[in-house]
């Protein structure tokens, strides 16, 4: 990954394009456009979290699990022009980079003209603007609703909430014994995890089961010639039956990836 | 499966071949798989492992391989071994209200806050989670766990989900889909797994009409009406009568006419239809009260009347001015003519299974058509 001169403030990543590395593409358009995209993928909850997984470097940055700090960091990388976000937009450039690399050697990819889209072993789809040359958007799907997004910036609250569960659970005492009951079967099952049974459990399989449920009411037809969503990607994604921890673990091998973790 | 009566062939999708039941198949499984993955489960896997097992119940066998009947066994076997706990945790998370809820935000924001692809996943979350909601009480109910609380309040967000039926018209393809999925011996098979099918044969039908009303034309003449039959028959069985029924149905098209007015005045132009009656006998069989209405909804204005008449003589019970009458929830005081007079908008709001009872008897009026 190199690095450009000095652009309004942000110094702006190149990565190889995932299926044509001799050309380099920028990560993201300008400091509005890559302030943006962290702000909606990084710096939202519960994407924030996911994003610790995906980048543990992400919590020497700054405390992933407080709102308001994140919020903050949010209002000084909108003041000062992407400047202050830097190591942000570091690592956020690094994950695209492994992950587009990893698209490429198990062609996890699909592209018009237009449009490049590509899932790595992460489970962060990256999308690319081949008229522009540069990375459009790169996030986690399934750890979040589009539409909270939305509101949030509508609504300019703190934390960008997004979370809106369907399955609530009636208001009663039940719920919140419940809610307790399920937090305690979860910390039980994650306490002997490494980070990379949480990367995959938490993160990649998530992707992957949203990726596949999400297209499965989308017709080609719904897309403008023009546009290649993500959802398509199940074309060249195999089942999550054949994706399993086992699965998963070879393929980051495949890719050169497992030293990572270690 | 050319005689699988869920396949539209009317439909612009089912006959571009743009369906994908194998995928929605394979999503479902996908989603069994990851909730028996682990001993202990959390409430949402429990709920995921019930609800996903009896939609598979639901499939054509030759959708489902042999990994996938593995996949199932193994389900079958968690849940006789502890079903019954599973289905606690479960129940214990539905929250129709939140549905509704969810519906009519999505209903709000559907025309400018969000594009079509929006809609698609919205509307297929939304038909999911209810479907969901549906199998489970399934599960529940051979578990032994009756909730008939819930299961009504279920019944009144498939009643919001049909009364919405349009905004649900960009999932058609999945929507066809499932269909495709579908067994077509449920009904004889599983009555109660049957029952959960019931809203994408309404759907489809309501779509079939938008299409035909969309092309200002009907590109074919509906197939004989085995859906028709299942659906009347189905509705029997949760309580209804026929004539009542036959109510839903027509307050269910009043609806659509209403969404579609301008289409729906351009029909009217082409063909006046005769209105439909409705009559009620009081308990003791003196009296009848009779209910005509259009075929075609014009305006929500538009007044119905019960007419309250003598059996012997059909003469009108004037004597009967000043008594109320309750229709569903809905309540009137009867005119000197014996005349009770409604809006169309009124008799919209008037709920299943259409009651009928005069002050200050409050024995139930019995329908007939």
């Amino acid at each position: 990954m190199s690095v450009t001169p000095e652009v309004q403030n942000l110094r702006f990543h190149q990565i190889p394009h995932p299926l044509r590395p001799q050309i380099h593409i920028q990560v993201f358009r300008d400091s509005m456009s890559a302030c943006q995209h962290l702000r909606d993928h990084l710096l939202t909850a519960p994407e924030c979290y996911a994003w610790g997984i995906v980048c543990p470097e992400f919590h020497e940055i700054l405390d992933i699990e407080n709102d308001d700090t994140r919020f903050y960091y949010w209002e000084e990388a909108k003041r000062s022009n992407g400047a202050s976000a830097q190591l942000l937009y570091d690592i956020y450039s690094e994950a695209i980079r492994l992950n587009s690399a990893d698209a490429a050697i198990l062609k996890w990819i699909i592209t018009n003209s237009y449009v490049t889209i590509v899932l790595g072993l992460d489970g962060v789809v990256v999308v690319i603007n081949d008229r522009l040359s540069v990375v459009a958007s790169a996030y986690l799907p399934g750890q979040g609703d589009a539409r909270g997004v939305q509101d949030s910036r509508s609504l300019g609250r703190k934390g960008f909430p997004r979370e809106r569960p369907m399955r609530n659970g009636r208001p009663s005492g039940r719920r919140e014994a419940l809610a307790e009951r399920d937090r305690r079967v979860m910390e039980r099952r994650e306490e002997n995890w490494n980070l990379e049974q949480k990367l995959y459990y938490r993160v990649f399989r998530p992707a992957v089961q949203y990726v596949r449920r999400y297209q499965r009411a989308i017709p080609s037809s719904a897309m403008h010639s023009s546009v290649v969503s993500f959802e398509t990607l199940k074309t060249v994604l195999p089942p999550v039956t054949q994706l399993k921890w086992e699965d998963w673990q070879n393929l980051r091998r495949l890719c050169g990836r497992e030293v990572i973790y270690g | 499966m050319d005689d699988n009566f869920l396949i539209n062939r009317n439909l612009q999708a089912t006959r571009d071949g743009q369906t994908d039941p194998r995928h929605i198949v394979s999503v479902w499984v996908d989603e069994l798989a990851s909730a028996l993955e682990f001993s202990e489960r959390t409430s949402h896997e429990a709920y995921t492992l019930l609800a996903t097992r009896e939609k598979l119940r639901r499939v054509r066998s030759e959708l489902l391989s042999e990994q996938d009947r593995h996949l199932i066994q193994q389900a079958d076997q968690i849940i006789a071994a502890e079903g019954t706990v599973l289905a606690d945790m479960a129940l214990a998370l539905l929250d129709p209200t939140s549905w509704q809820q969810e519906l009519a935000r999505f209903s709000d924001a559907f025309e400018d806050e969000i594009n079509s692809v929006e809609q698609i996943v919205a509307a297929s979350d939304l038909l999911d989670d209810l479907d969901d909601a549906q199998l489970l009480l399934v599960a529940a109910e051979r578990l032994g766990k009756s909730e008939p609380e819930l299961s009504s309040q279920l019944d009144d967000c498939e009643t919001e989900l049909l009364r919405h039926a349009d905004l649900f018209y960009p999932a058609t393809v999945y929507i066809q889909g499932i269909g495709q999925t579908l067994r077509t011996d449920l009904d004889e098979e599983d009555y109660a797994l049957a029952a959960t099918t019931l809203k994408f044969v309404d759907l489809l039908e309501r779509f079939e009409e938008l299409e035909s009303e969309l092309n200002f034309q009907n590109i074919m003449p509906l197939p004989p009406n085995v859906l028709k039959s299942l659906n009347h028959q189905i509705r029997l069985e949760k309580g209804l009568t026929q004539p009542q029924s036959r109510l839903v149905q027509q307050m269910r098209s009043y609806r659509n006419d209403l969404r579609t007015r301008p289409l729906a005045a351009a029909a009217l132009l082409e063909a006046s239809e005769a209105p439909r009656r409705y009559i009620w006998s009081s308990p003791d069989q003196a009296v009848v009260a009779r209910m005509m209405l259009p075929a075609k909804a014009g305006h929500r204005n538009e007044e119905i009347r019960i007419g309250f008449f003598r059996a012997s003589d059909q003469a009108p019970v004037s004597d009967w001015a000043g008594k109320s009458l309750l229709l569903g929830t809905l309540r009137a005081t009867i005119d000197s003519e014996g005349i009770a007079r409604f809006t169309l908008d009124q008799i919209l709001q008037v709920n299943e299974p259409w009651r009928l009872s005069v002050e200050p008897d409050e024995r139930e009026w019995s329908l007939s058509d």
